[in-house]
């Protein structure tokens, strides 16, 4: 027998067996330290949100930084991180993280809406909608339909905040459609549609929701706005009326009830009215409007008796010279046309007033929706 | 009757196949070895600093202090050659010592460089996890009884073993051992060393996981133009690889220069240093890993990133100048991102439209450091392509890594593994030198083709050629490629005899053929081979009857002489 082989052979056994033992020992040790961590890792993460809850930002980005080292950079560790980055006004590092994450999880929809967030933070309107769509679009992991369409949501305010309506209308048009029946955020959409330009879709959703539950309060303050919105007058009355039983409404909302009635009130033109009534109310108009031109001819320094003066509101108050003498109710029997020529001078002051000294309130702002709007306003 | 029962015989195990064997075996202790390393490194840390990542006062500044005044103590009275990042040391194994590292100092280096990191020096596991694994093989390989010329390749393997466990990165580890230990690729050698670094890598991603050191954001190149911010960076990290050669030299001569007792108190006084700069900037101590991971999220001012940067040269060099037991790779690669995230931060002020993120420049400048400060530019770029797992970043890392090579070749010419191992007294050979010197070839000493008889020749025809020719010996071209000599004497002598018809086919057509050469082997090749011939015959690569030249012993000789007087 070769000695050295005998010798290499032993050696070899040695090292095989010797294997096992050193294998344990580092298996041994590798779990007592891989607890450790995990132990260390737990405390630093609730040091670091007990900081974050009290308000101490800073600290808990640091509490947490050392969390997401025992973690092994846990996602889940690194997402608090983020919440903390935020907080304490890190936005590039809390985007950096984010998009360590996103390398890793491309499809979540926390990740995506986190990125959204801090993009909408930051103004970018380009990358916030990227993300949004994508948080929208993104994998969640618990409630993912409810998370969709909270993400929406949230996507359409920060839209119309940023004055972006048309891309907000699109969203909570989809998200209207996406809504179950029933569902709390109804009457949210609805007036975000409302604010957002579209108001006969909110209408729709109103009366959905109003179906369900006539005494339905937002619903009734929303429908109510819609109706106003689309020119429905009468609507509006109806609906805002109905919410001022159901509760108190704000000085907005009670100023619009109030131009609703005198819109319905004012109108001449509404149907199944006699002649008289007619009569009556276009003079009443006309005495409003009259009214107005005068104010308003003071506030702009506006001779409304000087002959010479080419001033729109001086030939208006001529134009009222001449035509007042004809407002009795005789002459409204006797002409079919004194009622539009009234009406037409009427809608012209407001319109002009308006132009030149402002937005008007009460009456004013009635007759001169009533110009905009047409005939159609209806009791 | 029974039969006798038969003997059992012990083969002897080819000594390549026990080479592989062992390869494996060492691997896999090193692995092991590697893993509780890094283990004991962390609770140590955890241990002495405390589990927050900033450290609080007094124990920033005392516990560096306190443990390496531990560490320098241990090191001179028990363990005196665990100082040092270990790449020399084991080099000094392969080309000195027959392979031999004694046991005792794996477990001196493996003790004291643990408490050197784990209490904040500014040193990495890297350096000295491959001289555990080095220090291993030479172990088992003493056990083994293998050969000399096997032990002295047992030791890289460990290395390579050791390395590629803590660097978590095979491909590195294997070339950078042998671009900077053994400088060879000799196939017998590299399968082993990959082997071996395999078999490491495995048992430590067993035990602690297949992450990569860094989380790299995926790298993307925002604008063409984006290559000369590279360039610049790789420009600035030359320099910045010069000033932290230079410094270490400096500090080291300095301090080695001291008495001798103050060399067991000069560890903890670079700990009091770096300690006192903690309390500050607390993330020069240490391997800085993790700080490494913020640089690449974002996390620090331009301002901070270059204080980072200066600081931990500073931070490094006193602690390794100081003779503490530890690694230069870890502080390298903290140095270089530092940097790469500095010349990105800048770079965005000036043009914010055409720069990349951040992660990507702390990660080139990584590589631009080490191909500046450890000269090993081709394991540099192997390296941050394979941390980043991502091939597109190869373009501006070759840019700024060499770039960095070149400027730090250009204003210090000796790396700084031959600097330390200068300064330690010891002469050995320089991996970048052999890479770089002048090959001198077969064609600088061959001569000419005078005359060529061939097989086919009578005696008769040969002479009358051969005999206006001052040579004395000719090669024959006999048939199937193969060549012979014949002297001019011999054919005389048969002329003389009355065979002046006979081929020369049937004179010398049974003497073994000449070995030929090609022009472009090294000259040692024809030495190997020319033994006592008079010629070889020199012949075109792409036709192996095609002669260029013939050569003699006497011409490689010349052109030996010419080559050490042009040098």
């Amino acid at each position: 027998m070769d000695p050295v082989a005998v010798k290499r052979g032993g050696v070899l056994a040695v090292l095989l067996v010797a294997l096992v033992p050193a294998f344990a020992f580092t298996s041994l040790v590798t779990r007592l330290y891989h607890q450790r961590e995990r132990v260390l890792a737990e405390d630093w993460l609730r040091r670091g949100e007990a900081a974050l809850g009290s308000g101490r930002p800073d600290e808990a980005v640091d509490d947490l930084r050392t969390a997401l080292v025992f973690s092994h950079e846990a996602p889940s560790f690194r997402l608090r991180l983020v919440d903390a980055l935020v907080q304490a006004n890190h936005p590039v590092e809390a985007h950096a993280q984010l998009t360590t994450l996103l390398d890793q999880q491309p499809g979540s929809g926390t990740i995506n809406l986190q990125l959204a967030r801090l993009a909408a933070r930051a103004g970018d309107l380009q990358e916030a909608a990227r993300y949004y769509d994508s948080a929208i679009n993104g994998i969640w992991d618990a409630n993912a339909e409810e998370r969709r369409r909270a993400v929406r949501l949230e996507f359409a305010s920060w839209l119309l905040q940023r004055g972006e309506p048309a891309r907000a209308q699109a969203q909570l048009i989809a998200l209207s459609a996406d809504l179950p029946p029933g569902s709390p955020l109804e009457t949210q959409v609805g007036q975000m549609l409302v604010d957002a330009g579209s108001p006969r879709r909110a209408s729709e959703l109103f009366a959905d929701v109003l179906r369900r539950n006539p005494r339905d309060p937002a619903a009734l303050e929303g429908a109510g706005v819609a109706a106003f919105q689309l020119g429905d007058y009468a609507a509006a009355r109806r609906h805002l009326a109905a919410a001022a039983q159901t509760h108190e409404l704000s000085p907005g909302r009670r100023d619009m009830l109030e131009t609703a009635t005198s819109v319905l009130t004012l109108n001449p033109f509404a149907r199944r009215l006699s002649s008289a009534e007619r009569s009556r109310r276009s003079r009443s108009a006309f005495g409003i409007a009259r009214a107005r031109l005068s104010e308003c001819a003071q506030t702009a320094g506006v001779n409304l008796d000087d002959p010479e003066s080419t001033d729109e509101m001086r030939a208006l108050s001529a134009t009222a010279d001449q035509l007042e003498p004809q407002l009795r109710p005789p002459a409204f029997a006797r002409d079919s046309d004194l009622l539009d020529s009234v009406m037409t001078l009427v809608f012209r002051v407001e319109t002009a007033t308006a132009a030149r000294c402002g937005q008007p309130r009460g009456a004013d702002l009635a007759l001169l929706l009533l110009g905009r709007e047409g005939r159609n306003s209806d009791q | 009757m029974t039969t006798p029962p038969r003997r059992l015989h012990i083969k002897s195990l080819p000594e390549a196949h026990l080479f592989l064997l062992l390869a494996l075996v060492i691997g896999i202790f090193a692995g092991l070895s590697v893993v509780c390393f890094r283990i004991l490194i962390e609770w140590l840390r955890i241990w002495l600093l405390g589990s927050a990542l900033l450290p609080a006062f007094p124990r920033v500044v005392v516990v560096p202090a306190a443990a390496g005044l531990a560490v320098g103590i241990i090191a001179l009275a028990l363990f005196p050659r665990v100082s040092g990042s270990g790449v020399n040391q084991t080099k000094a194994a392969v080309y000195i010592y027959d392979g031999y590292i004694p046991f005792r100092t794996v477990v001196g280096k493996f003790i004291t460089s643990a408490i050197a990191i784990g209490s904040g020096q500014s040193l990495g596991p890297e350096d000295p996890s491959l001289q555990i694994g080095a220090g291993l093989a030479s172990l088992f390989g003493r056990k083994l009884n293998l050969s000399r010329e096997k032990m002295r390749l047992v030791a890289p393997i460990g290395a390579a073993a050791g390395l590629a466990a803590a660097f978590n990165s095979p491909i590195t580890a294997v070339l950078f051992v042998i671009e900077e230990v053994i400088g060879t690729w000799s196939a017998g050698v590299l399968g082993a060393i990959l082997l071996a670094a395999v078999s490491a890598t495995v048992v430590s991603q067993w035990f602690l996981g297949g992450e990569p050191l860094f989380r790299v954001p995926a790298y993307h190149l925002a604008h063409s133009s984006e290559l000369i911010a590279y360039a610049i960076l790789g420009a600035i990290g030359g320099f910045i690889s010069l000033a932290m050669v230079k410094l270490v030299m400096y500090l080291r001569t300095r301090l080695r220069a001291m008495p001798r007792w103050s060399w067991y108190l000069q560890p903890a006084m670079a700990g009091l240093a770096i300690g006192i700069i903690g309390l500050k900037v607390p993330q020069v101590m240490g391997a800085g890993y993790d700080y490494i991971d913020h640089a690449m999220r974002e996390q620090y001012t331009w301002q901070m990133l270059i204080g980072l940067a200066l600081l931990k040269i500073v931070a490094t060099a006193m602690s390794f100048s100081s003779g503490t037991p530890g690694g230069l790779f870890a502080p390298t690669l903290f140095i270089g991102a530092m940097l790469g995230a500095a010349v990105c931060a800048v770079e965005r002020m000036v043009l914010p439209g055409i720069t990349g993120p951040m992660g990507a420049y702390a990660l080139i400048g990584m590589g631009t450091l080490f191909a500046g400060f450890l000269r090993a530019p081709m394991t540099s770029v192997f390296m941050i392509v394979e941390i980043s797992g991502d091939y597109s970043i190869v373009l501006p890392v070759m840019i700024s890594n060499t770039i960095a090579y070149l400027i730090a070749r250009r204003f210090q010419h000796t790396a700084i593994f031959e600097v330390l191992s200068h300064q330690d007294g010891i002469i050995l050979p320089s991996m970048e030198e052999q890479r770089e010197a002048a090959v001198q070839r077969v064609e600088l000493a061959m001569k000419g083709v005078d005359v060529v008889c061939t097989g086919a020749d009578t005696v008769n025809q040969a002479l009358a050629r051969v005999n206006a020719a001052p040579a004395e010996h000719f090669l024959v071209a006999l048939q199937g490629d193969h060549w012979t000599t014949i002297s001019k004497q011999l054919l005389i002598s048969l002329q003389a005899e009355g065979s002046s018809d006979v081929p020369l086919q049937a004179v010398v057509g049974f003497d073994p053929p000449l070995p030929t050469l090609h022009p472009d082997q090294p000259l040692d090749a024809a030495l190997r081979v020319i033994h006592d011939r008079p010629l070889l015959p020199v012949v075109h690569r792409a036709h192996a009857s095609r002669l260029v030249g013939t050569v003699t012993l006497e011409d490689v000789l010349e052109a030996y002489r010419m080559g050490a007087s042009a040098a």
